[in-house]
């Protein structure tokens, strides 16, 4: 009795497993906006681009799940002007799995799951 | 699918008007070729012979720096040169061991031509700190107060003008705004005063900053002190997008200020959008202040503006020089956006114009003066008012050695007709040639009132010239007799960035 419990048991989990395995991440939203989650999503984006003192806004992923990478325009009279040239923009979207809230290059695909960073799950942007 | 993605290599290569390979190529170059023992004058050897070879290599391991010497990073400079340079047969041929430093041989290696209207030739050619070049951001995220100044002298004695402010900004909290002088910050006089001082004090590197800033708002009488703390600025690059109703015709204004930040691409979409339910008869675009940046964001913009006459025709062509025309390429008007900032793939919406009023000044340069040569190739009547453009027909790819970014003019632009020589930009005239001189009136920057009202000097004379389809009284450059001292203003506009812009 007790062996074929334990089999209907695991069972379930492995279910359970599957389940959220395949649920799809979506697009998401932080929950909020403090230093610290800040500060680890600018690590991982410095991480993705092999970059430093990256310059992200306060109002990350407040209210849309993409972000957009860029190279600072430059502009100088001691030099004549560079007219804001520009590399292709990196792109990062802010999904929610059953892993919780992950960060995605879109260029890439590569992922980096955030921790201890809660998201909310948004629709209709791109 | 294939040909698609090598198109948007070449518009965004163009972007940049140099887009950035700027890591390095030459990943095998762990057998030094031993350097020539003598310089010999006309003789080159490959540049990937002396590519990374450092007088001080970089122990990033993300660069494949090797020992070497100045000289070595000179050859370098002198074979590259030779091979990607547009007019490389103009080059003088200096000896790469007479020269102590890399930058300084680099700007000897250009041409002394110039132009018709005796300009050098070549004024983009210039080379940028490595690692400062390639600071990334979050698209249109600076730090800084929120307006942008024209210097209408860089040098003592200098003068320094706003010329648009950010909405939500520390300068619109503080009403700061259009045509304001600053007269001194941090107690240093902008007109004489200590560049370092100037420059720490306007282009702040971290928000929280304070700075104290005496300024003689417009029509003022005296000085105010005003103290402002910098902060996370978002650039808006669609500044201005309104109607204006004129008689029986409904008059698009969009003010765009840049291509260079990525959110351009859906703010321009939904600009359109907005224009095409309100039914517009003509647009007024204004790029005085756009000094370019992605080509792909101009180009779907002249989509917008063109709609289907566009369609299946050449935007523009990149024209290498004679060793490398096999990299020459056209390209089309978009259908759809790239994906910058929209939805890739979105049908771009039409407005389906003849002609477009561009208003411009010195400052309207590289991908506004592309968009302004690929509409005339398509036959869109471009009226031009306001003042010449800046005359950037040319790109390049930023190419980076030993931790200095060089920037050398490889390549020009041509519209579907074949022309792309406005090196003197684009002319206001009397009557269009097909070339430089495009349609237009002759009238100067007015700061004396805001962007978007209708009694400002340049937009004036566009609904003037929509009204009566000629420029009005006095709006040539020899005859303006502006009634207030900024309502005629020349300078050169710089923005917020963190790098030094006053001169001793």
């Amino acid at each position: 009795m007790r062996r074929p419990a334990l089999v209907l048991a695991l069972i379930a989990v492995l279910a359970g497993c599957q389940s959220q395995a395949q649920q799809p991440p979506a697009l998401a939203l932080l929950t909020e906006q403090s230093q610290a989650n800040l500060e680890q999503i600018r690590l991982v984006i410095e991480e993705a681009l092999g970059t430093q003192n990256m310059r992200l806004s306060q109002s990350l992923f407040k209210e849309t799940s993409l972000l957009i990478i860029e190279r600072q325009a430059l502009r100088s009279i001691a030099n004549p002007p560079l007219f804001s040239e520009t590399e292709f923009p990196n792109h990062f979207m802010l999904l929610k799995s059953s892993q919780g809230c992950l960060i995605e290059h879109r260029q890439s695909q590569r992922q980096w799951v955030l921790e201890n960073i809660d998201c909310i799950l948004t629709s209709g942007e791109d | 699918m294939m040909k698609i993605l090598a198109l948007a290599s070449v518009l965004l290569l163009l972007t940049a008007c140099g887009g950035s390979n700027i890591s390095n190529n030459n990943r095998f170059n762990n057998n030094p070729t031993p350097q020539p023992t003598a310089w010999v004058a006309g003789q080159y050897d490959p540049s990937r012979n002396f590519e990374n070879r450092c007088a001080a290599p970089r122990s990033n391991s993300s660069y494949e720096d090797l020992a070497g010497t100045v000289t070595d990073e000179n050859y370098w400079i002198r074979s590259w040169s030779h091979e990607t340079y547009l007019w490389y047969s103009e080059l003088p041929d200096i000896n790469p061991a007479s020269t102590a430093s890399a930058i300084d041989y680099f700007e000897q290696l250009k041409t002394s031509a110039t132009t018709g209207s005796g300009k050098p030739k070549d004024r983009f050619h210039y080379t940028w700190n490595t690692e400062q070049y390639k600071q990334l951001s979050e698209s249109g995220i600076s730090v800084g107060y929120g307006f942008t100044i024209s210097l209408v002298q860089s040098s003592p004695p200098r003068k320094a003008l706003i010329v648009f402010t950010e909405p939500n900004s520390p300068a619109t909290t503080h009403n700061i705004s259009r045509g304001a002088e600053i007269i001194s910050i941090d107690g240093v006089t902008v007109s004489h005063g200590d560049a370092d001082a100037l420059n720490a004090g306007l282009f702040p590197s971290t928000t929280g900053e304070s700075h104290s800033f005496v300024i003689r708002d417009l029509n003022a009488s005296s000085n105010r002190t005003v103290t402002l703390q910098s902060a996370e600025i978002t650039e808006v690059p669609v500044y201005k997008n309104q109607v204006i109703s004129q008689g029986n015709k409904k008059i698009g204004y969009l003010v765009l200020n840049t291509f260079g930040v990525a959110t351009a691409e859906q703010q321009l979409i939904d600009a359109t959008n907005n224009l095409k339910s309100q039914n517009i008869n003509e647009l007024v675009l204004d790029l005085r202040y756009n000094g370019g940046g992605y080509l792909i964001i101009s180009a779907e913009l002249g989509t917008m503006i063109a709609g289907d006459s566009a369609a299946g025709k050449v935007y523009g062509e990149v024209i290498h020089n004679d060793k490398r025309s096999m990299e020459n390429i056209s390209y089309p008007f978009p259908s759809t956006a790239y994906g910058l900032s929209a939805t890739a793939g979105t049908a771009l919406p039409k407005l389906g114009l003849a002609r477009v009023y561009i208003l411009a000044r010195d400052d309207t340069a590289s991908a506004s003066e592309y968009l302004i040569n690929a509409l005339r190739g398509i036959d869109v009547e471009v009226i031009l008012i306001g003042e010449t453009t800046h005359g950037k027909p040319y790109g390049f790819v930023p190419r980076d050695n030993c931790g200095t970014t060089y920037f050398t003019i490889q390549f020009k632009g041509a519209n579907a007709k074949g022309f792309g020589d406005y090196a003197d930009g684009f002319i206001p005239a009397a009557t269009d040639n097909g070339t430089d001189q495009v349609h237009g009136c002759q009238v100067a920057d007015d700061l004396s009132k805001a962007l978007g009202n209708e009694s400002e000097n340049i937009l004036a004379t566009a609904l003037y010239h929509i009204q009566h389809g000629s420029c009005p009284a006095g709006t040539t450059a020899s005859a303006n007799k502006p009634a207030h001292p900024l309502s005629a203003m020349r300078g050169t506009v710089i923005r917020p960035y963190p790098i030094g812009l006053i001169l001793p």
